[in-house]
């Protein structure tokens, strides 16, 4: 839990006459200076602290009429708050100066029988402000403290000047960031770059938005963006058409993120207008260039997969192959392709052809992560995952025992795809593990299919009493499993063999809590699916995997039918330090993208092209806005009505076990 | 007919004045909340057009809201320390006029929001003070129930605004979205209001820690993207 380590009491302890002597202000604050006049007296030369008025808002201040080579407002600090972990330290100020080659600096100073040295350094050179300015600053520090040292907190001044000091937060950080303090939203405690980019632009917002719009409106957009806040994106773009149409430079920038956010709401004839309006500002981004291809602009429909800056459009570039005979050999090797994905692209290519170059580029594209499996297919069936087996490339060295892992399964309507997801599961190279699988009340033949496992001692199967959604599912089975590691996996997935082993071991190496695996998905006729950003692997948020304590501490799942492991995920990254999680970057699933995947049913779709269904995004804009603001501003309460509203909350109900 | 209400209460008794009469001047009636008092102050009763109302119980700013208006009527929204210029309700009602908008508010003191605010003062928010100048005229989120001009037909009832003493404005913004409302905050030079000096207004108060019922009000109505354009 966050707790506050500064201390107010100097603002009342400083009267408006002005005193001009170092030593004890409060219990706390006391007033220091380099080398004092008259040591006898402590009486300071230039020295002025007094009471000050600042608009409604009083302040202390600290003017300096001579230069010193330092002169120290210093709050103690217990020994025991310092301990190791992340500060946010927030200060607010005015500084007007004549002199601003060396402004204030913010440090800790640890003080050993009477001389200090910096124990931490917290901001150098604060910028001179003629107004009340807020800075934030959030540090980490690993240094050991000592019982028999004192440490002060500091603002530091040398040169003639007045600083005002108007506010002083610091609040040490450690562990998980807490979502519910009144006053101290999550995004100011949080070191991830859209919450630092949010509270800049926050507390700039008065002169930035006033002055500089060009620089602050496409970051805000940005941040609305990266919390998939697109209703609030687009209210942003709208804004921008109309008040900077003509503004060039600020279109130019937020262009792309335009064109996204018309993109996932599906407003393609608003997505039109923007080109229209972009080109006659004589702009032309790659992001226009690949949204006419893929709404099929007739006059780029046949043009080069190469934008004007040279790239190659790979999005279009791999939804073009997946239609088969658009582009020859000849063409194909004349395409500048990056050097990771080139083996993909080459197999969506072959694949027109014949399975047995389309696998050799698929492996070739295994190898270059020195993957030890390699993919084989069997005989043809309608949906390419059925005929995926896996053959050791090279000998598998990884770990193979250790804590029990168990593996959570949520099955709907799977009687298809259950069997090779199972198989999978239960031919995994790491060897402790049980799997907890639940038919989520399928009216199809997913029970059946289920059952053919139940004889394997690792496995146990339940059924719901009710359909209730997959993360009911995996709250209730969570309940019911026995390991200290829990992961997940999907109905419609394949596990490579060493899926278990890899996330387990990078988790164990790096001491983290949380490790994600990546994924390629892959459509039944074998395509593989690129997205808008030109990138085929993707972090697997399904298949997350984390130590047991952590779903205690940020469980359970949300009760709705789609993106509350997403949600998780987010929750974890955003008060997690980001040491717990590890990411794996190599391929250990392979997802059916298919209209029977939970992500591509109608009404709460996602596609590659980055549409969002209206269902999803105002569940995920909520969630966005919950983990910034925090649950004071954002109640869970006002989540569930909004996915009560848009129809994906799924009440929980009963699961009963079908294996003893 | 044009009326302008206003809520005042006795610690102001005589500063008010200069206030009260600024705005009475230019208006067929001033309605007057008169918070906290049995009777009508003395200072007061020189006011030719007032009409006095004694609120059962203590409304504060929510007192300018318990008057009742004909649709038609222009009504103007004030505040006890503000001096009004001279042609501020024919300014405005003629600036009305020329917005070209559906059901405008107009004002003179225009705020922002950000986003993603959280309530810190001076921060997530852009203010077009009221004291200062004003190139071109904005639309806002929020416009200060001081300086507000709408058409008897959107004012909110006391209904509405019952129990936002200290965050009035946030509950009329609040109103004005949800009616559909743009707000616009107009042009103007500098100090062509001014407020009286000396006087601790509840704005300062509620600025500096807005209740949590309020920041989430802010959240329906508060942010560029919910700006009517």
């Amino acid at each position: 839990m966050p707790s506050v380590i500064s201390d107010k009491s100097i603002f009342d302890a400083v009267s408006a006459q002005s005193r001009t002597k170092t030593g004890p202000i409060t219990d706390t604050w006391r007033l220091s200076a380099s080398q004092p006049l008259d040591p006898a007296d402590r009486t300071l030369p230039g020295i002025e602290i007094f009471q000050d008025q600042i608009n409604a808002f009083a302040s202390i201040a600290l003017r300096l009429n001579q230069d010193y080579r330092w002169v120290r407002l210093e709050q103690s600090i217990n020994q025991s708050d310092l301990n190791t972990g992340r500060y946010r330290v927030a200060l607010t100020y005015q500084y007007i100066t004549d002199k601003p080659a060396r402004t204030p600096r913010l440090k800790i100073i640890e003080y050993k029988d009477g001389v200090g040295q910096t124990y931490l350094n917290i901001a150098q050179d604060l910028p001179v402000t003629k107004t009340p300015k807020t800075v934030e600053f959030l540090v980490a520090t690993t240094a050991q403290t000592y019982p028999d040292r004192q440490y002060r907190f500091c603002i530091e001044m040398a040169k003639t000047g007045t600083l005002n000091l108007l506010d002083l937060e610091i609040i040490h950080i450690d562990g998980a960031i807490a979502t519910d303090i009144p006053g101290l939203p999550p995004y100011r405690l949080s070191d991830l770059q859209v919450n630092k980019t949010l509270s800049s632009l926050n507390d700039s917002m008065d002169s930035s938005l006033r002055k500089n719009p060009q620089g602050w409106l496409p970051k805000m957009l940005g941040v609305a963006v990266a919390l998939e806040d697109y209703q609030t994106a687009w209210g942003i773009c709208k804004y921008i058409r109309a008040q900077h149409r003509h503004d060039r430079t600020l279109i130019e920038t937020t262009a792309p993120r335009m064109l996204d956010t018309a993109l996932a709401l599906g407003e393609i004839e608003e997505a039109r207008n923007m080109m229209r309006e972009f080109s006659a500002l004589g702009l032309c981004p790659n992001a226009s260039i690949q949204l006419s291809r893929n709404i099929g602009e007739p006059d780029v429909k046949n043009a080069s997969y190469q934008f004007p800056s040279g790239e190659t459009d790979i999005f279009s570039l791999n939804r073009a192959l997946e239609r088969g005979g658009q582009l020859s050999f000849g063409e194909m090797i004349f395409l500048s392709l990056p050097t990771t994905e080139a083996a993909l692209i080459w197999a969506n290519y072959q694949r027109q052809f014949d399975d047995e170059s389309y696998l050799l580029q698929l492996n070739n594209y295994l190898d270059s992560f020195d993957s030890p499996f390699r993919i084989t297919l069997g005989e043809h069936r309608a949906n390419i995952l059925n005929r995926v087996s896996f053959s050791e490339n090279k000998p598998f060295t990884g770990m193979t025992h250790g804590p029990l892992v168990s593996v959570i399964v949520a099955a709907y309507q799977a009687e298809e795809t259950i069997g090779y997801a199972i198989r999978s599961l239960l031919h995994q190279t790491y060897q402790d593990i049980e799997i907890l699988i639940a038919d989520d009340c399928s009216d199809d033949a997913t029970s059946e299919r289920l059952r053919e496992f139940a004889d394997d001692p690792r496995v146990r199967i339940y059924r719901g009493t009710e359909n209730q959604g997959p993360y009911n599912i995996r709250n209730h089975l969570i309940a019911e499993a026995r390991g200290d590691i829990i992961t997940f996996h999907d109905a419609d997935d394949i596990a490579l063999p060493h899926r278990i082993s890899t996330q387990l071991e990078e988790m164990t190496r790096h001491q983290a809590k949380v490790a994600l695996g990546s994924w390629l998905r892959i459509k039944e006729n074998g395509h593989i699916v690129a997205f808008r950003d030109g990138r085929f692997l993707r972090n697997c948020l399904n298949s997350i995997m984390f130590a047991r304590p952590i779903y205690d501490q940020f469980g359970p799942y949300r009760s709705i039918l789609c993106g509350a492991d997403s949600e998780f995920y987010e929750k974890l990254r955003g008060r997690l330090p980001a040491s717990e999680i590890v990411t794996v970057r190599q391929p250990l699933v392979l997802g059916l993208w298919s209209s029977s995947s939970l992500t591509r049913t109608a009404g709460i779709e996602a596609d590659e092209a980055g549409y969002r269904a209206p269902a999803r995004r105002a569940y995920a804009a909520a969630i966005g806005r919950q983990r910034v603001l925090g649950k004071t501003i954002l109640p869970d309460q006002k989540i569930e009505e909004i996915t009560h509203a848009v129809g994906i909350y799924r009440a929980p109900k009963g699961l009963i076990s079908i294996t003893s | 007919m044009r009326i302008a209400n206003v809520a005042t209460y006795p610690a102001r008794e005589e500063s008010c004045l200069p206030a009260l009469i600024s705005i009475a001047v230019q208006v067929d009636v001033l309605n007057i909340a008169l918070n906290e008092y049995t009777d009508v102050p003395r200072s007061l009763r020189g006011i030719r057009n007032a009409n006095f109302h004694f609120p059962q119980e203590d409304l504060k700013d929510v007192g300018k809201f318990c008057f009742e208006a004909q649709d038609d009527d222009d009504v103007f929204l004030c505040d006890d320390d503000i001096i009004y210029p001279a042609d501020y309700t024919d300014g405005m009602i003629h600036l009305r006029q020329t917005t070209g908008l559906e059901n405008p508010v107009l004002g003179v003191h225009g705020v922002i929001y950000s986003d993603y605010y959280d309530g810190r003062s001076r921060s997530g928010r852009l203010v077009h003070v009221f004291y200062r100048g004003l190139d071109a005229a904005a639309r806002v989120n929020q416009l200060g129930t001081g300086t507000i001009h709408i058409k008897g037909a959107q004012m909110p009832g006391l209904d509405v605004m019952r129990g936002s003493s200290g965050y009035v404005d946030i509950r009329f913004a609040r109103h004005a979205y949800a009616n559909h409302y743009p707000m616009i905050c107009i042009a103007r030079d500098a100090n062509w209001m001014k407020e009286l000096p000396n006087i601790e207004t509840l704005y300062h108060s509620v600025t500096n820690s807005l209740p949590i019922e309020a920041l989430q009000e802010v959240q329906e109505f508060g942010g560029l993207s919910k700006i009517f354009l």
